[in-house]
């Protein structure tokens, strides 16, 4: 029973992680027909019982106890207005507490420098009463999950600075994962590469494991997708099954709600954050917690820069061609056009690879695929 | 005579729900072609030495200590013994916590075994002063994680240095050869080495050979974990269930006699005859004759699994001493001369020694005959030579070193622990 805490700074850590959440939602209540607060959800939530003043928490116990109002395990820091004020007049503005949120109104125009010695001075204390905050009502945190971009001011700036705090506050939650979005060639802030190189000296000393995202391939990804939806100009013989595309946002409605421009590649981050995490909170066969992945990834401290691939990006609606599905989906989680940044792991050395299965998958199919990769891969 | 089971981390559990399951099916089963007097003996010694029950009305409760760093598969095993509804664990016999030890050897050992000394410890005496008798303790746990490896080399310290008297047996399962965790190679030696000194006797299993044994023999389409398993817990129940030598009934004390003479010897490996389904169970039949040789021929090739291998290459495998636990009709009048060949032997072993015969005429599992071999012999040098390698090669470029020294284990226990594998080695393969 470990729970996690999700840190979102600057405009893009607080669009993803605002995905996130709304899909954790999702995925909490597709699991969760009884509506009772159990250990998996009890992860990212809190189970708040807003009759008392002061927002008294209710313990898990043994599982059964109905859910009163849950509070996301979340700290949202931005140094302009637009973003959270958005996210508090949205859906989700009761999973959020507001003493959660550290915001400022100017912005940090971009400047690393701004964001991480200007704003991360005058905030400190209050980012660390409300990182404490969250992290007395776990019973055991095991982990940060820290989202947030490397291009902008506060994103990169303020990120990088919650993250040297974090070490030196919390030193035995030893791991920090931070979600980084890298900005693409075409991207429209000037200043991104002076940002992202004085951040990535930050996560290099401070981070667990980077996790590192870039909107280019999150776009093609994208393509790729809907390319997959509207094939060709009559109707599609074999069109997607509803909902099942890693950019979706699973609703199940009709009433078609208006998408946000960066939506579809926020989904597709959010839900890697999702699969990730699935192990620790739901049971399966053989499980493996955010604890095993670091452990097992990182040889070297600071070699901790691990490429997300995710396999398939979307189902078939026509079951028949399932069957070779399986052993396509290791392929291409090995192929470049799967992978959440542009590379192509192929043509690279593998000094260590962990493969998440999610679902119906015997321990045979696996190691079946485990036998065939090996010989494609390098390993030195 | 009574057993005190303790299951460590994630495997451990799943092997001992699926042990006392297989043992208590074992006991209560129609076909067994003996007296109903013979078979009350059987039943009451091997009830009274698994589980524990107040009266006669009661569950049978097994005598069974839970540990694990996390309470996903602890909770999940208690409740698959209670839907079976044949028996259960016993109420508060379980330990655990809620953060894991993410693979990480040091942090089982280090951190979370000296926490937990105490209550383990407790839980422990608590099962043993419930016992008339106690025969020894079984440890069952793998080397790949962090909390079987981990916590439970440093439980079996601690059980060595409580109950100095005590027999202690760690039934231990090796991670496929190509990896289930990256640091298994290194958690493997660190365990073994420790073990090496606590344990009277470590039974190697090895995931890859179990599940051969799975795919070949018993033909599962897709082999699982829970198929794998239950052919391990098969296995031991064969070899821990009542049974009879010159005479009288067999303890852990007899086992260890006939099989751990030498204290440089320990590891041992099971193998099981005869593999076959359930479905292929009403068709079979089998003579000793052919069940010995067979299993001989697998002794010699090393194969726990009874299919692929060659019958006509010379033997590989040297043997300090063997133990075979006969099930099934005129078992105690077994011929085993092709087993006591005096070459497969080491010199320094008196012929006298070399073979132990366990037997008992009632039937195993629904089997008519089977045959269990346990042996310290060479098989486990290759198992052992692999993984030793593969530590070294990741220790030499010192990769995730960083990870176990953050708990406070440092090279000079790495070089420590691989001198004494390397020792382990070297003695099984001048044999």
């Amino acid at each position: 029973m470990t729970q996690s805490i999700v840190i979102q700074i600057g405009q893009c850590g607080n669009q993803i992680g605002c995905r996130f959440w709304d899909l954790a939602l999702k995925e909490h209540a597709a699991n969760n027909k009884n509506r009772v607060y159990d250990t998996a959800i009890s992860h990212f939530f809190r189970n708040a019982d807003d009759n008392f003043a002061g927002l008294e928490d209710i313990p898990v116990g043994d599982g059964t106890g109905k859910i009163h109002s849950l509070k996301a395990r979340a700290v949202l820091i931005d140094m302009e207005e637009g973003v959270l004020s958005t996210i508090l007049k949205g859906p989700l503005r009761e999973i959020f507490d507001h003493k959660q949120l550290v915001s400022d109104v100017s912005g940090s125009g971009n400047n690393w420098a701004v964001g991480h010695k200007l704003y991360g001075a005058r905030y400190r204390d209050e980012i660390l009463d409300s990182v404490r905050r969250a992290a007395e009502a776990c019973d055991c945190l095991q982990c940060f999950l820290l989202v947030h971009s490397m291009g902008g001011g506060t994103g990169s700036g303020l990120g990088t600075f919650v993250l040297r705090l974090l070490q030196e506050e919390f030193p035995e939650v030893h791991n920090r994962f931070v979600t980084a979005v890298f900005p693409s060639a075409a991207d429209d802030v000037v200043t991104s590469p002076y940002n992202s190189i004085l951040a990535l000296r930050q996560l290099t000393e401070c981070a667990e494991a980077v996790i590192p995202v870039e909107n280019q391939a999150l776009q093609e990804i994208c393509d790729k997708i809907s390319r997959a939806t509207t094939a060709g100009g009559e109707k599609n013989s074999n069109p997607i099954k509803d909902g099942s595309a890693i950019s979706d946002n699973h609703h199940n409605t009709g009433s078609k709600r208006s998408e946000k421009p960066f939506d579809r590649m926020n989904n597709v981050v959010a839900n890697l954050l999702l699969n990730m995490t699935s192990s620790a909170r739901f049971e399966g066969s053989l499980n493996i917690d955010l604890n095993e992945i670091a452990m097992n990834l990182v040889p070297f401290p600071r070699m901790h820069y691990l490429i997300p691939g995710m396999a398939p990006l979307y189902s078939l609606s026509v079951v028949a061609s399932q069957p070779r599905r399986l052993d396509e989906m290791f392929n291409d989680v090995f192929s470049r056009r799967h992978q959440l940044i542009r590379a192509d792991p192929k043509q690279g050395l593998y000094l260590s690879c962990a493969l998440l299965v999610r679902g119906k998958v015997q321990l045979s199919d696996i190691r079946r695929n485990i036998y065939r990769l090996i010989y494609i891969i390098s390993w030195p | 005579m009574a057993v005190v089971t303790i299951q460590i981390g994630q495997c451990g559990n799943q092997i001992g729900r699926q042990l006392f399951s297989t043992i208590h099916n074992d006991i209560t089963a129609k076909q067994t072609a003996v007296s109903s007097s013979q078979n009350d003996d059987y039943t009451s010694a091997s009830l009274q030495r698994f589980f524990r029950r107040e009266t006669d009305m009661h569950m049978p409760e097994a005598r069974a200590v839970m540990v694990d760093m996390e309470h996903k598969v602890v909770t999940r095993m208690m409740s698959e013994a209670n839907k079976e509804g044949m028996w259960k664990y016993g109420k508060g016999q379980q330990y655990f916590k809620n953060s894991g030890s993410g693979n990480n050897w040091a942090h089982g050992y280090l951190v979370h075994g000296p926490e937990a000394q105490e209550s383990v410890l407790e839980l422990v005496r608590r099962e043993a002063e419930a016992c008339d008798r106690l025969g020894g303790f079984l440890c069952l746990m793998s080397l790949a994680g962090g909390t079987g490896s981990g916590l439970g080399a440093f439980i079996t310290g601690c059980l060595r240095e409580h109950f100095a008297h005590a027999h202690i047996i760690n039934q231990v399962v090796a991670p496929y050869g190509d990896g289930e965790v990256i640091v298994q190679d290194y958690n493997t030696v660190l365990t073994l080495s420790r073990l090496h000194r606590d344990s009277d006797a470590v039974i190697v299993a090895e995931n890859e050979e179990l599940h051969k044994v799975c795919a070949t023999r018993l033909a599962h389409k897709h082999v699982a974990f829970s198929h794998m398993n239950s052919v391990l817990a098969h296995q031991l129940g064969a070899l821990l269930q009542p049974a009879a030598t010159c005479g009288r009934a067999c303890t852990l004390s007899d086992m260890l006699e006939a099989l751990v003479s030498h204290p440089d010897y320990k590891l041992l490996s099971m193998m099981h005859v005869p593999q076959v389904s359930n479905a292929s169970l009403s068709f079979s039949t089998s003579t000793w004759p052919s069940l010995l040789a067979r299993l001989q021929r697998m002794h010699e090739m090393h194969s726990v699994a009874d299919e692929g291998f060659s019958w006509a290459a010379p033997s590989r495998n040297r043997s300090v001493c063997n133990l075979l636990v006969a099930r099934g009709k005129d078992s105690s009048s077994l011929d085993c001369l092709p087993l006591t060949d005096r070459r497969s032997y080491v010199s320094w072993m008196p012929a006298s020694c070399t073979l132990s015969l366990w037997s008992h005429p009632r039937h195993y599992a629904g089997l008519e005959r089977s045959a269990l071999l346990l042996s310290n012999s060479a098989s486990v040098a290759s198992l052992l030579d692999r993984v030793v390698d593969k530590a070294w090669g990741m220790f030499s470029s010192r990769a995730y070193l960083h990870q176990y020294a953050r708990f406070g284990l440092g090279e000079d226990d790495f070089v420590n622990s691989f001198a004494v594998l390397e020792q382990i080695v070297h003695n099984y393969k001048n044999l």
